[in-house]
């Protein structure tokens, strides 16, 4: 079976810009269906996988895949006529009679959410694509279906968790023998996930897109000063659930789309609302660590009631929520575990797989095994890559290396120097998290290597640490983690080894922790030869490695990108696969 | 407790302390007043449920059940499944 999965709505913010004008342009984003993307699986295995962003240049857009289903359908050698089914990560129509509870709900349902809009859609952009071929996956079944059928586990605990699906924010399945068992879920008007989106909207960020600032913002503060607000605003329940009753104080349509109440809850009982241009103070940061603080004992209480409840000790999870590295790395160090599998791209762009991968479990084509480092994106060909040396024609000279071992010994030489350099290479990545094939790259040793790039290409907030990517080999001798502990995601907080804290300055928060990805042999070997070459340069096979792309861009997809993105910013050096190039004239 | 005077007090319960709604009078229109919208009723089912210890299908769900604190009532006491 040839199954398409699909993400993203892409009525959804044009319909609150209609109904909503003149809203703040974040608070459009208080809505469903974004980070759209498309995956195919042929026979149970992942072919290919991308998001939408990545080529139509918009970030976290949830305009319908069509970008991204072309690639798959190009890097499989399909034509659409080919494809058995188009799975999508979402499933409204069981609540189309609750819609219909008002003319509101009801013209939403109608216009977005339907299963009509969803085929208008397909029509449009996939012309004679047989609708009765187009199925619907509930929300958080497709999530916890991208996390189980790839964890590798035949039995496990899956846990999804995000702002919401449908209707609900957390959903608790028993996965075992290639089922999923729903077990218990909480409504959206109990979401952590939402409050946790509501703060960071409160705190002058971006509702449903900087939460990590704020993950990345909180151990800067304490996270006492606000815990009774927290403490009595989610309530933590006996039988695994939680309430967060200042959700439920809406009341009109207007309070509910935009959450009015809460967020004036929030002002009058927290903390003022900033505004994203004033700066940032102890308050602001206590906010942060407070809400984090929650967040972490509310994942566990969660997590640890169902593990115990079902005498489970290994946990799927995916949703957004799961792409908090913190509480996952709390949790890894819970105790209640003896292994954690987050799915990589834990966001609604996994969503896309998940429906696939449902729906090819369905007609017996399940393919259980643990997920590789997800480079299912796009490669470039040798003379695509020519082709854009040449468009940039006397801007850039170009050094070509016969081998990748030339390159990486080049790579390596410069890391050492304290330069910093881009990295272009094999598949994109699949998921939020550049891993090593689009990738920023420098020496983790520099103390000013953190402000270097962010005054040079991240424009980013100075307060935000940068990741280590080091060899499987060595994590253990750098990080408090087990020796041989896989963690290629960079999905899990662990703390770096006390010793090795100030010799390693731009990757160490504030808090000794860092946000690392290891990297083996088996399903990065590129990036590990590269790593073992900065090894031999530096005594550390490691490097700081962050996404290819300036603030507000999605990560870079094609040569060109790279080559436009690397001009514009102050990168010094970038290799596209075994091609040094740098500005003409440096 | 007669079982009527039980199901009222935990409806009052899951009203009050679960939904964070003041408790309807008797023979409100729930749904016409928009009292309860559609996020607020799959709250209410899925307290219900818990409750009650019911499965409530949502595709096959009867709004007419929920229009007033007494059609819930009956509905939960005649211990249907919809």
């Amino acid at each position: 079976m040839k199954i398409l999965g699909i993400s993203g709505i892409e009525g959804s913010i044009p319909f609150k810009q209609a109904h909503w004008p003149g809203l703040d342009e974040r608070e459009y984003r208080i809505s469903q269906g974004h980070d759209s993307a498309a995956a195919l699986i042929i026979d149970g295995k992942v072919v290919a996988a991308a998001e939408e962003e990545r080529f139509n240049r918009r970030k976290h857009s949830g305009a319908f895949p069509i970008g991204a289903i072309n690639y798959c359908l190009q890097e499989a050698g399909l034509t659409v006529d080919e494809i058995d089914e188009i799975a999508h990560g979402f499933d409204y129509a069981p609540y189309q009679l609750l819609f219909n509870l008002d003319s509101f709900t009801k013209e939403l349902y109608e216009e977005v959410f339907s299963k009509e809009s969803l085929l208008k859609l397909v029509q449009r952009d996939m012309p004679g694509f047989p609708v009765d071929r187009v199925h619907q996956v509930g929300h958080h079944l497709a999530h916890a279906a991208s996390a189980y059928f790839t964890s590798g586990w035949d039995e496990c605990l899956t846990v999804v968790i995000d702002g919401m699906g449908e209707a609900h924010s957390v959903s608790i399945y028993h996965a075992h023998g290639g089922k999923l068992d729903l077990v218990h879920q909480l409504s959206s008007n109990d979401s952590i996930g939402i409050l946790y989106s509501l703060v960071t909207l409160h705190l002058g960020f971006d509702f449903n897109s900087d939460e990590y600032k704020i993950m990345g913002l909180a151990p800067y503060g304490n996270s006492e000063r606000y815990r009774s607000f927290f403490d009595k605003a989610v309530e933590l329940q006996d039988d695994g659930s939680i309430r967060i009753p200042i959700l439920r104080l809406n009341r009109t349509r207007d309070e509910r789309e935009n959450y009015l109440n809460s967020r004036q809850y929030l002002g009058e009982h927290l903390i003022a609302e900033r505004h994203p241009d004033v700066e940032i103070t102890d308050a602001h940061r206590d906010v942060a660590a407070s809400l984090q603080a929650c967040l972490d004992r509310t994942m566990e209480h969660i997590c640890s009631h169902f593990a115990r409840k079902l005498g489970l000790r290994r946990l799927a999870m995916a949703g957004g929520v799961a792409l908090n590295c913190t509480a996952n790395g709390k949790l890894m160090r819970s105790g209640h575990f003896d292994d954690i599998f987050i799915q990589p791209a834990a966001g609604d762009d996994g969503v896309a797989l998940g429906a696939a991968l449902y729906r090819a479990s369905l007609g017996g084509d399940s393919v259980n095994r643990r997920l590789p480092t997800p480079f299912f994106g796009p490669a470039s060909e040798p003379d695509e890559i020519e082709e854009a040396i040449a468009e940039f024609g006397d801007q850039i000279v170009a050094t070509r290396f016969e081998t990748l071992e030339e390159t990486c010994e080049e790579a390596a030489r410069l890391v050492a120097a304290g330069r910093v350099i881009a990295w272009f290479r094999g598949r994109m990545e699949f998921g939020p998290r550049a891993l090593g094939h689009r990738s920023i790259l420098a020496d983790p040793g520099h103390p000013a290597m953190r402000d270097r790039i962010n005054a040079m290409v991240k424009m980013r907030e100075a307060f935000r640490p940068f990741a280590p990517a080091v060899t499987l080999e060595q994590a253990h001798q750098w990080f408090e983690i087990e020796p041989g502990t896989e963690l290629p995601y960079m999905i899990f907080i662990v703390k770096v080894l006390e010793a090795h804290r100030d010799a390693l300055p731009a990757i160490t928060h504030v808090d000794g922790t860092a946000r690392v990805q290891t990297v083996s042999t088996r399903d990065n070997a590129d990036f590990h030869q590269l790593l073992c070459a900065v090894g031999r340069a530096t005594g550390r096979e490691m490097l700081l490695n962050t996404s290819f792309n300036v603030k507000g861009q999605p990560i870079v997809t094609t040569p060109q990108e790279a080559i436009d993105t690397f001009l514009k910013t102050g990168i010094e050096f970038l290799f596209v696969e075994n091609t040094l190039l740098q500005r003409a004239g440096s | 407790m007669n079982q009527h005077t039980t199901t009222h007090s935990k409806l009052i319960a899951i009203f009050t302390e679960k939904l964070n709604l003041e408790m309807p009078k008797p023979g409100m229109d729930l749904l016409a007043t928009n009292y309860i919208d559609s996020l607020a009723l799959v709250d209410l089912i899925l307290n219900l449920e818990e409750q009650f210890g019911l499965r409530i299908s949502l595709e096959t769900l009867d709004l007419e059940v929920f229009r007033t604190l007494d059609s819930i009532s009956r509905f939960v006491e005649s211990g249907q499944t919809v």
